[in-house]
């Protein structure tokens, strides 16, 4: 039983069935009579309260279900019982059908059995509106989330790219002394930063619904290389070849997710002063999907270690950045994709990734 | 770009540290001497409108930063758009900003005043490359 009066309205053209009803429920529910459709809409716009509705189906100028109906619109969380006689079964089967209709019952009716089906009816009602709150709660947290999030990431970063700007015109204005110092603040700072990226990247990842952009993947690899290219001192030669004639739609945001983590690694893992460093990125793009290779000959991966870079804060290496999310990250933003990942390795010699994305082109 | 004149800059970001950055950045790295900063974008929009007559005085490009308080870089994209067709031709624009917001960084890319997106710290190799200088 709920902690309050259910508030029910009754409408039926029969003036003893009214007060009938009213005898039988006064006591335990709040009742609102009234003797037509016209007269049960005046008063659910006049409470807001009622959350079960009772209509006899067979009344004079509207019927039970035309009711319904009529009040759908402006009306449309109370919970609907239907009273009616054995010939009228093809009106209720009808607006059952439309999902207007809780429960019939058949005049005339049994006290008990209209008690019964008034409390299930009230129970709907209230599991309802819960949810209704909870959804519209879950909603505003979300939003709320997504607008810190934002505001976080900007915030953050900003102050970052100040002090690679300041460590950059220390260097240029000093540029005959050791910057020994300068380099490692910068260091950290591109730590850092790679880090705040991640964050925003597993979190944009595991909520976000998915656009549809179209994808030039050459414009796309330029960028990324023209980004992370400074996070890494010493000559890399970056070969990047594109063979794209068709149009390729996708998820822009977990596309540059994949691409940016996987080119950001083959970079920081290169090897220590050793000459003749390359990133070699081949790019296939056909109507089906788009097949991406990213090569280099960086440090490689152990076997041992093979099967685990894809875990959460799993780090094969000491070397340099690493946060052990980045290839999490792709993984899952790949799962997002329907896309698929695969890597050879040997230590020492390098890494190749190949990477599988399906076009969701028409 | 319509270069009938030196490389005049304005620098459109409200924050401070990165306007002196920057400007130091473009004198040392000789892209220009002539920088006019403005930490709040309503005033550089209303400078350039008390100057649309006078080419000697508007930019020929301006380096806008995304996010700031008040009026941010696309609210000015929505007030420069009103200018009249001969300052919105002899203006590029460039936005020069450390976000890493997606949905940010594709809206300036498609903004048809917006030459390019420039990430910050503002690289200034790239931009003479850019600039053919």
């Amino acid at each position: 039983m709920p902690e309050h009066k259910i508030h029910v309205l009754y409408v039926d053209d029969e003036i003893n069935n009214l007060t009938a009803f009213k005898a039988a429920f006064r006591r335990d529910y709040k009742v609102f009579i009234a003797q037509s459709g016209a007269e049960g809409r005046k008063i659910l716009d006049e409470n807001s309260g009622i959350q079960v509705i009772v209509t006899d189906q067979k009344m004079p100028e509207m019927t039970g279900v035309e009711f319904f109906e009529s009040i759908l619109q402006d009306h449309p969380y109370p919970v609907r019982i239907l009273l009616t006689g054995y010939a009228d079964i093809e009106a209720v089967i009808s607006a059952i059908n439309k999902g207007q209709i809780f429960r019939y019952i058949t005049k005339p009716w049994d006290e008990q059995e209209l008690r019964m089906s008034i409390e299930n009816a009230y129970e709907v009602y209230h599991t309802r509106n819960l949810l209704k709150l909870k959804n519209e709660e879950l909603q505003k947290t979300n939003n709320e989330l997504n607008r810190f999030v934002y505001s976080a990431s900007h915030d953050l970063r900003a102050p970052l790219m100040s002090i690679l700007g300041i460590t950059k015109l220390a260097k240029l204005e000093n540029q005959d002394s050791d910057n020994e110092y300068i380099d490692m603040i910068e260091r950290s700072v591109s730590k850092l930063d790679v880090f705040i990226q991640n964050i925003i990247e597993y979190y944009k990842n595991s909520r976000s619904e998915g656009n549809l952009d179209e994808i030039d993947f050459k414009e796309l690899l330029e960028e990324s290389i023209e980004h992370y290219r400074y996070y890494k001192d010493g000559d890399i030669d970056y070969r990047l070849s594109v063979d794209q004639d068709s149009k390729f739609i996708s998820d822009g945001f977990r596309v540059k997710v994949v691409l940016n983590n996987i080119i950001s690694n083959a970079i920081k893992y290169q090897k220590h002063s050793v000459p003749g460093q390359y990133v070699d990125i081949n790019v296939k793009v056909d109507a089906n999907e788009a097949n991406i290779t990213i090569k280099d000959n960086g440090i490689g991966i152990s076997e041992e270690h093979q099967p685990n870079i894809f875990k959460m804060f799993f780090r094969a290496t000491h070397e340099d950045s690493g946060s052990g999310i980045g290839l999490y990250i792709v993984k899952e933003a790949l799962n997002k994709l329907d896309g698929d990942i695969n890597l050879e390795s040997t230590l020492g010699e390098g890494t190749t990734f190949q990477i599988k994305i399906p076009n969701k082109h028409e | 770009m319509s270069s009938t004149k030196p490389l005049s800059i304005m620098h459109i970001d409200d924050n401070d540290i990165d306007i002196f950055l920057t400007s130091k950045l473009l004198k040392i790295s000789k892209i220009t001497e002539d920088i006019n900063s403005f930490t709040v974008a309503k005033k550089a929009v209303e400078y350039i409108q008390e100057n649309a007559g006078d080419k000697s005085k508007l930019p020929n490009l301006i380096l806008l930063d995304i996010q700031m308080p008040g009026m941010n870089g696309f609210d000015f994209l929505d007030e420069f758009a009103k200018f009249p067709q001969e300052v919105i031709d002899y203006i590029d624009i460039y936005m020069l900003s450390s976000t890493i917001d997606h949905n940010d960084l594709s809206r300036a890319k498609e903004n048809p005043h917006v030459i390019k997106v420039l990430r910050k710290p503002l690289d200034v190799d790239a931009l003479k490359e850019m600039l053919d200088l």
